[in-house]
């Protein structure tokens, strides 16, 4: 492998990271504040780009610009859906019929798309998909920084929400401790709710960044749901920082083995992570006493 | 001071820590056979995780457990039970949708390989259950599902299944919890048939009247140690314990 | 089911046991209803091959003998255990490829084959459950998902030894059949051994293995205190489970005679077994069976009314959205619910056993520690109340 080679590689790896970190903290999210794991994160996550898609091939809108309908869109459907579906569950099972109805529904979107769209491969031509920067001696493209750009931005706004906001402290409250949470007057059903709409945010985000570089098509949203949980699971469920390590760590992991063994095995990286961290350290590699549990 | 007895159970140092806070503390603990043994103390006073590092349930970071001369430190829940010692939940666990008579006939002797398939309802088996069922006063109810049973059935039905392993010790965490008081006599009466039959009793209690009029020795916790223990007059007058629970 | 022992003890009473009795009566009644159910499910799947129409009903009719099979297979896990795995398709294609492999490069027969490709799957799941089995709950859900995905991704790579994406053709077992005589024998074959699969869940269902199992889906930590072995008991019910799914694809190879990954290894085909086992009910014996004649007929009309679209998968994902929300416990016990609410006699048992609980409560409380003299009391009668 040759310097510049070596370079390009970490590069794309780092950028790729910033978008796994951002959907990841996304189903952190979702765990964190009900217990549940979204298996549909990344169904609405190939909406997002085919709505991004959409709006670029037959309106002529840039697909940054999208991000004004889909991210309170989506904010909104992740609000609803913790309100009327996930809270109809029992608590005693919450977490077994969470997985299968958050599954039900990346089904129900995946046919959609298929349904509305067709099976058939999608990119979106830009004026810019072209273009690329040379840094270091390794040519990087503008829509990977773009991209990057947004899930850093969208990462570091959530850190600021989470850190410094009122409903940043309760969310964190409720996704350390519900009972105290309770206990001290924050009503952690609605925070859960905002929480899910939160996280499905990250989503609409995360797909419009995607859309940008990567050619989409309905069933693609398994091969990024994998990833991302075997990202949660070693960085220890329910923790954002242990995520977004994570996310980092294997995403240039995953880019550095592309050189020597190809995308297909690359992406096998993560699931050997979640087998190693499961014989290892099954509470995760960064995650608190929560991860212990689930 | 207690007649002197063989040990039934002996911590030496347990040492368990959550996140910098000692639960329980270098505890050295002894339990007498044949006796029935009470842990009394304060509230977050490490009981709960004493009982638990006792009983396999948590890996204690520190020290040593042994059950009549044998070490069982951090070993599997299933191995201590088969050891001879069953245990009953803080808040009562039940199996809610399996039957009564199938809550007791989980606790079996240990099953060796060749006998798992066979029939979980022998005859000598639930012949044995229908009768700790009628020990307990539930088995009119054998056929119900456990969900379907008052909170006091479900204490006394978890107290049928942890019988129907003929356990030589018995923990009882909390038996006198959010039961009213007539069950709370009959719990303390049952308790008392068993350890005249040679059953030896560990509990956890917060109820002074039950832990008093029913122990032979009580031991006091506090701050993850014991602080004091004897006769429950002995305890009853040691200002230490007066300490302990006042927080002079 | 009441054995030998239970009606003797019921008999031996006397009379003032009234809800025992009802509970055998309804024992009794439903010990007939499922008799009579298997006597018409045996006759229905021994004419269904002659009576069906064409080539094309009959080939339906394997296919959804072959989803019963899975359905059936994953309930060994889902049912006793209550941990869902989303990711059985693995086991379902490594069983059909490994039977194809074998058949290719070994040129053993073709049921032999099948038989160690069954036996090469257990020996595969035993690591990748020691794996999965250390977490609980979501964790367990995502390691069988990832698994799926990770061998999707092998088998796709590795062209030469599994044909990648254009495939692997599996030599017919039978050359000579044509093809409706084909599938009538494979139908037989699939309904063997789902037979074979009903038998083993039922005699685990009643024995200590299984009532262990079911303990554990109640609850793992108490099961454990009470001096279950809890992990290797879920080990082996996986193990159990992977291999009679691995069965059923290596059937499905020899039937269908050509595999693609995406189709072995395909979330989709995991996602059937749980939401057949689910709908009919993981808790019953011929749940999965009842719901993978629901599905399946349902799939069927959906390939045929709407073709090549994706509605099929909105409609799976609707299906099972609904299931999960409005009917976790599945039909059949839904229906038994339904049949004890209006049936004629049996329908008291609940209402009876709620009426003597409350009088027992009011006779502990006058009675009171009498009950505790050991050995067996009579129940208290109304006098001994009084």
């Amino acid at each position: 492998m040759t310097g510049s080679l070596l370079i390009q590689s970490l590069i794309l790896g780092v950028l790729l990271g910033g978008l796994y970190a951002l959907l990841a903290a996304g189903l952190t999210l979702y765990f964190g504040v009900m217990r549940v794991v979204m298996i549909a994160h990344s169904a609405f996550l190939i909406l997002a780009a085919y709505l991004a898609w959409f709006a670029s091939s037959t309106l002529g809108i840039d697909p940054l610009l999208t991000l004004v309908v889909t991210v309170p869109l989506f904010f909104g459907i992740g609000v609803l859906m913790q309100r009327l579906l996930i809270r109809r569950l029992r608590p005693a099972t919450l977490t077994m019929m969470s997985v299968l109805l958050t599954f039900a529904i990346a089904l129900f979107i995946e046919g959609l798309i298929g349904f509305v769209w067709g099976g058939t491969q999608r990119r979106i031509q830009l004026p810019y998909s072209s273009a690329s920067i040379e840094i270091f001696g390794a040519r990087i493209a503008v829509v990977k920084l773009i991209a990057f750009g947004l899930a850093a931005l969208s990462l570091l706004v959530l850190y600021l929400l989470m850190k410094h906001t009122r409903f940043g402290q309760a969310l964190r409250a409720t996704i350390q401790h519900p009972e105290a949470a309770q206990l001290v007057g924050i009503r952690t059903d609605r925070v859960a709710g905002l929480g899910f709409g939160l996280g499905l945010a990250t989503a609409a985000l995360g797909g419009t960044a995607l859309s940008l570089d990567a050619t989409i098509y309905p069933s693609l949203h398994w091969h990024w749901i994998g990833p991302l949980m075997a990202i949660i699971v070693v960085g220890g469920l329910g923790s954002i920082p242990g995520a977004a390590i994570a996310a980092l760590v294997l995403g240039v992991g995953q880019s550095l083995l592309q050189v020597p063994l190809g995308t297909t095995w690359a992406q096998t990286i993560f699931y050997v992570a979640l087998f190693v961290t499961l014989m290892v350290r099954p509470q995760g590699f960064f995650g608190g006493r929560l991860a212990q549990r689930f | 001071m207690t007649e002197s007895t063989g040990t039934n159970l002996g911590t030496r140092g347990l040492t368990k820590t959550f996140g910098g806070v000692h639960a329980v503390d270098g505890a050295d603990v002894t339990f007498h056979d044949g006796k029935i043994n009470a842990l009394i103390g304060p509230n977050g006073s490490g009981k709960t995780t004493f009982f638990n590092c006792v009983t396999g349930m948590i890996k204690p970071d520190a020290g040593t457990v042994t059950f009549r001369g044998r070490d069982i430190t951090g070993r599997s829940p299933h191995v201590i039970a088969h050891a001879g010692i069953g245990r009953s939940f803080q808040l009562c666990r039940i199996f809610p949708r399996m039957t009564v008579l199938d809550n007791v006939l989980v606790a079996v002797r240990r099953t060796r390989i060749r006998e798992l398939l066979a029939p979980a309802r022998t005859e000598e088996e639930v012949a044995k259950a229908r009768q700790l069922l009628v020990r307990v006063g539930i088995d009119h109810l054998e056929d119900t599902e456990a969900r379907d049973l008052s909170y006091g059935q479900q204490k006394l039905l978890e107290l049928a299944g942890v019988l129907m392993g003929d356990p030589d010790t018995i923990m009882l965490d909390e038996p006198a919890g959010g039961v009213n008081p007539s069950l709370i006599g009959r719990i303390g009466s049952l308790v008392k048939e068993l350890n005249a039959e040679g059953t030896t009793f560990l509990i956890v209690e917060h109820n002074m009247d039950l832990v008093m009029s029913l122990s032979h020795h009580v031991i006091v916790f506090d701050r993850g140690r014991p602080i004091a223990e004897g006769t429950p007059d002995i305890v009853q007058s040691d200002p230490r314990v007066l300490e302990a629970y006042l927080g002079v | 089911m009441p054995n030998a022992s239970s009606t003797l003890a019921t008999r031996s009473r006397g009379p003032a046991q009234t809800p025992a009795d009802g509970a055998r009566r309804s024992r009794r009644n439903r010990q007939i209803a499922s008799a009579l159910a298997l006597v018409v499910g045996v006759a229905v799947v021994a004419v269904f091959p002659f009576a069906a129409p064409d080539a094309y009903v009959l080939s339906a009719g394997v296919v959804i003998l072959s989803y019963a099979c899975t359905a059936t297979s994953w309930n060994f896990m889902g049912g006793f255990t209550g941990y869902i795995s989303l990711g059985h398709a693995a086991y379902f294609g490594l069983g059909a490829y490994g039977t194809g492999i074998i058949v290719r490069d070994l040129g053993l027969p073709s049921f032999l084959a099948w038989a160690l490709a069954g036996l090469a799957v257990a020996i595969i799941t035993i690591p990748v459950g020691i794996a999965a089995l250390r977490v609980r709950g979501a964790s367990f859900v995502i390691v069988s998902i990832a698994f799926v995905l990770i061998l999707l991704l092998v088998f796709q790579a590795w062209g030469s030894f599994t044909g990648g994406s254009s495939g692997l053709v599996v030599p017919r077992p039978f050359p000579d059949l044509m093809r409706p005589e084909h599938h009538r024998v494979f139908f037989y074959l699939f309904a063997a051994l789902l037979a074979v699969m009903l038998t083993l869940w039922w005699a685990i269902s009643r024995s200590r293995f299984g009532i262990g199992l079911k303990a554990i889906r109640e609850d793992e930590d108490k099961a454990e205190a009470l001096g279950i072995p809890t992990r290797n008991y879920k080990l082996v019910a996986y193990v159990v489970s992977a291999t009679l799914t691995g069965l059923a694809g290596g059937m499905y190879a020899l039937w269908f005679g050509d595999l693609d990954p995406i189709f072995q290894f395909s979330i989709l085909l995991g996602s059937y077994m749980v939401l057949m086992a689910l709908l009919g009910g993981i808790r019953n014996l011929f749940g999965p069976l009842v719901g993978a004649v629901i599905v399946g007929v349902a799939l069927e009309i959906f390939k045929l009314e709407f073709g090549d679209t994706q509605f099929h998968l909105v409609a799976t994902g609707l299906l099972l959205a609904l299931v999960v929300l409005f009917m976790p416990d599945g039909i059949i016990p839904a229906v038994q619910a339904g049949l004890r609410r209006f049936g004629p006699q049996s329908s008291s048992i609940r209402e009876m056993t709620a009426a003597e609980l409350a009088e027992r409560n009011a006779a502990a409380g006058v009675s009171g520690d009498s009950v505790f003299s050991g050995g067996p009391t009579p129940t208290p009668t109304p006098e001994e109340k009084r």
